[in-house]
């Protein structure tokens, strides 16, 4: 339906919207279901390419339309949540001495309360909270195995452990040239994996 | 017992670690696609595994000394 009219088309767009609002919105959210991990993985990778940038264009917003920004705070009544967030840092900036006393304090204060209160949300949410502590070791602990493995300088707590697993010693006996020695050594070991797959085609 | 000539000794050691350090130079310069891989490739990787296993065990000598030297600080206590 071609319309000429930039207005019309607007007013039709409008309509249409309106009298379909719920299909639409019901396609939407079953589109967003289907492919909520890729979306979400998109926008993380997006995120991360161009995360730099975006923090920058938000500090040079602010820093540009401080004044707007902080008067809209007063003007809405901080209905806002980025305003309010703004409004909150500095907030907790200029009276960051009293607030943390004042922490302290309370701390200090309901100690037995708080002390309670996390106890017992430990026993309801027990078996919860250890699922998600494994869930975490177990994801990071392999990138941290695998980044120490393929990383040039192998660090040297990945070196003291493995000689720790292999000869039973404690970390603190093993001297800066034992390890040295060790890292050496697994370099040698990766160059020469590496290169068993390439001399295979080389007949002697 | 024939005497040990810790000079001639010296002097192999020196002579290996020279052969280590070029085995493992020519594995790197063809994993950095600077050469192709030929049989000099081959017995320098056998070199450097050879060299590997030499450094292995010289790092569980020196582990036992100092498993041996925590025992030791365990029996005197």
């Amino acid at each position: 339906m071609p319309f000429k009219n930039p207005e019309k088309l607007r007013t039709y767009r409008r309509n249409y919207y309106e009298n379909h609002k719920e299909e639409l919105r019901s396609h939407h959210r079953k589109y967003y279901q289907e492919r909520r991990e890729v979306i979400s993985l998109s926008r993380k990778k997006f995120r991360e390419i161009h995360g730099d940038e975006i923090r920058a264009y938000g500090r040079d917003y602010y820093q540009n339309h401080r004044e707007k920004i902080l008067a809209g705070c007063k003007k809405y009544g901080l209905d806002h949540r980025a305003e309010k967030r703004i409004y909150l840092r500095e907030y907790w900036h200029a009276n960051k001495e009293k607030l943390v006393a004042q922490q302290k304090r309370y701390r200090h204060d309901h100690r037995e309360d708080i002390n309670a209160s996390a106890r017992k949300y430990r026993q309801d949410h027990g078996e919860e909270i250890n699922a998600r502590i494994r869930k975490y070791r177990r994801e990071t602990g392999i990138k941290n195995r695998l980044e120490a493995r393929n990383s040039n300088q192998l660090r040297d707590s990945y070196i003291k452990r493995l000689l720790g697993q292999q000869f039973n010693i404690p970390h603190h006996l093993l001297d800066q040239q034992i390890i040295s020695e060790k890292r050496e050594l697994l370099q040698v070991i990766r160059l020469v994996r590496k290169i068993k797959p390439l001399i295979k085609e080389v007949s002697l | 017992m024939k005497k040990l000539d810790l000079d001639r000794i010296n002097e192999d050691t020196r002579a290996m670690k020279k052969v280590f350090n070029l085995a493992i130079r020519e594995l790197e310069e063809v994993l950095d696609h600077k050469k192709t891989p030929t049989d000099l490739t081959r017995i320098a990787s056998n070199t450097a595994s050879t060299y590997g296993k030499l450094k292995s065990a010289e790092i569980h000598d020196k582990a036992l000394e100092l498993l041996i030297a925590r025992k030791d600080l365990k029996f005197i206590e």
